[in-house]
Parts: structure tokens; sequence; C-alpha cells
């Protein structure tokens, strides 16, 4: 195994580890944490055995193993951010829908939390 | 503000004044409360077209027959309520236009260009005369408050274009009424030309977006 490899073995590794963690500490959702934990893995594998990544870009007719590689790469991390800004969407959406039932209900009864003014 | 909510009261005495406090930190909900007025109190600031939703929606749900929105400055003449309310009996939303009786109203720089070319542009969509879509003095019918308590996007600077293209993909009438502006009672204008600029640039993307959508929903409905 050459030197490439290896620092290749080990990002997916870092990868892996650091997303177990993130779930175990609660702070990314195990929903989300798939994801992650598979480019970590898809990593791996490529570093240690990187004439899969060869043997398939000449298939698939890209001339330069790298250059499917970062294209790859831009799709999925496209892809991701454009799911990020749904999500985020949508959360803005029900957080405005709980600011105005939050808003209608201190109308209706001004002592439900605590005095009714802006916190 | 105790001012505005009492001549509304004076102006339409068998309305109810509902003012909602998008997350200030002055007096402004107490004030309106004590000049008689119902107040909506948001948590946190969401812009105005957040704080119209939260309006309509109490509105809907207490089975309301029109809703009037004005600002709290005081521009709004309160005496115009009554013939806003009166035209809703041809459509859903009414918007009173700056523009269409007397001239003296006038704005200048990029919110003039952006208000040249949305009221051409919602004029079309809507196949009505209407000079000032950027208005924020127009009264809501039933049907409109249903709607737009839903559908009215939770962003800055969402109230007036979007809710013209959400009518019109919900089938709902616009027309408009010409008003005479009074002087505002207090606070200053609320557009600077950095945040003019930034709504002409989003009104464009709503106009463009909105556009493939109307085509999409013909396109749809003719096949």
């Amino acid at each position: 195994m050459n030197l490439s490899s290896a620092i290749g073995a080990v990002a997916g590794l870092v990868i892996y580890s650091v997303v177990v963690w993130l779930v175990l500490r609660g702070r990314l959702n195990v929903r989300f944490s798939g994801l992650w934990l598979m480019v970590g893995l898809l990593v791996a594998v490529l570093a240690v055995a990187p004439e899969l990544l060869t043997r398939l870009s000449r298939f698939l007719g890209f001339s330069i193993p790298s250059n499917f590689l970062f294209f790859i790469a831009v799709v999925f991390l496209s892809l991701l951010s454009l799911q990020v800004s749904m999500s985020i969407t949508s959360l803005d959406k029900k957080v405005q829908r709980l600011a105005e039932e939050i808003a209608i209900l201190r109308e209706r009864d001004p002592g439900v939390d605590g005095d009714g003014s802006s916190p | 503000m105790g001012r505005v909510v009492n001549e509304i009261r004076s102006s339409v005495p068998d309305a109810q004044v509902l003012v909602v406090d998008d997350g200030s930190h002055d007096a402004t909900g107490s004030v309106a409360r004590r000049a008689g007025a119902r107040v909506l109190t948001l948590p946190f600031n969401v812009g105005v077209g957040g704080a119209l939703r939260v309006g309509l929606l109490l509105a809907a749900r207490e089975g309301a027959s029109a809703v009037v929105q004005c600002d709290s400055d005081g521009q709004h003449p309160a005496k115009s309520i009554g013939s806003l309310v009166a035209a809703l009996s041809h459509s859903d939303i009414v918007i009173g236009s700056r523009f269409a009786g007397d001239r003296d109203y006038q704005m200048v720089g990029p919110r003039r260009w952006a208000s040249k070319l949305l009221g051409w542009a919602m004029s079309r969509v809507h196949n009505s005369e209407l000079d000032d879509v950027t208005s924020g003095f127009r009264a809501f019918g039933p049907n409109a408050i249903r709607v737009l308590s839903v559908e009215l996007p939770p962003e800055y600077l969402a109230d007036t274009i979007d809710a013209l293209v959400i009518a019109k993909s919900h089938g709902l009438i616009v027309s408009q009424l010409a008003v005479e502006m009074s002087p505002r009672l207090a606070g200053v204008p609320s557009h600077g030309p950095l945040k003019s600029g930034v709504y002409l640039g989003r009104s464009v993307l709503v106009l463009v977006l909105s556009l493939a959508q109307l085509v999409g929903q013909r396109i749809w409905r003719s096949s």
C-alpha cells in the first residue's frame, strides 16, 4: 500500500469516526448519518483499491480518473446543499406557524407564557 | 400608534382593530391595547408578510367577513376603509392605490422603478388596472383571507407581490381604488436605497418564478 492510499484510508476512517461521534453526542440526526457514513466508507474503499475507480471511470469514458471523482463529489455536494436548503425552508414554515400560534394564544390569554411581552 | 387606533375606531366603529406587534421592544402592544385594539404579539420579528399572515389567520378562525391591512404610521387614511370594504363586493382583494387619484404621492430611485415594473406586470397578470401593487393599504375578502393566511410565504418583503401572485393562482379577483394618503403621524419610510434595491431584485425573482408557475398551471389545465 503506497502513501496516498494510506492517507485516503485514514481520511475515510476519520470521516466515519467523526460521524459516529456526532450521532452519539446527539449533534447529528441518525437520518443524515447514513449518507455521511457511506461517504466515509467510499473514500476508504477507493483509497485501498484505486483500480476500482480507474476501471469505472474508463468504462464511463472519463479520460482521467480524478476528473470522475471530482464530478461525483460536485454532484453529491450540490444535491446535498439543495436538500439542506429545502429542509431549512420547511423549518422556516414551521417556525412561522408556531410563532403565529403563540401570538394567537397570547392574545386570548396574556398570561399564557408569563407576561405576554417579548422575551 | 394610539392615535392611529383611535382614528380607525372612530371611522369604523363596528370593526375590530387588530394590531400585530412584530417582536418590537417598545410599548407598542400596551399602547395599542389601551387605545382599544386587540394585539397579537409575535415572539420574534417575522417581517410584514409574516405579520400579515398571523392577522389573516386569526380573522379566518373567527370568521371575519373582511380584513383591511394598514400601516401603523397613520399614512393610510381611516376614512377610506369603508370604501375599500365596499369594493370587496366585486373582488377578493382591493388595493388602496396612492397613484390612481391625485398624483401628489411621489417615489424616487429603485423603489419607483420597482413600483412601475411590478405595477405593469401585475396589471397584465390580473387583467385589471393596478398602479400601486406595493401599497400596504389593502382590503381582503373571505376567500383571500382563507387562502393568504396559509399560502403567504414567511419571508421578509413577501407581503405584496407574492400575495398578488398567490391570488392569481387561486383564482381571486384583484382590483384597486384610489385613496388619498395622509402625512405620516410617526416613523420614517421603511425603505432606504439599499433595501429598495434588494426589494426590486426579489420582486423580479418572484415575478419570473410566478410567471413560470402560472404558465405551468395553464398548460396543466389545458392538457
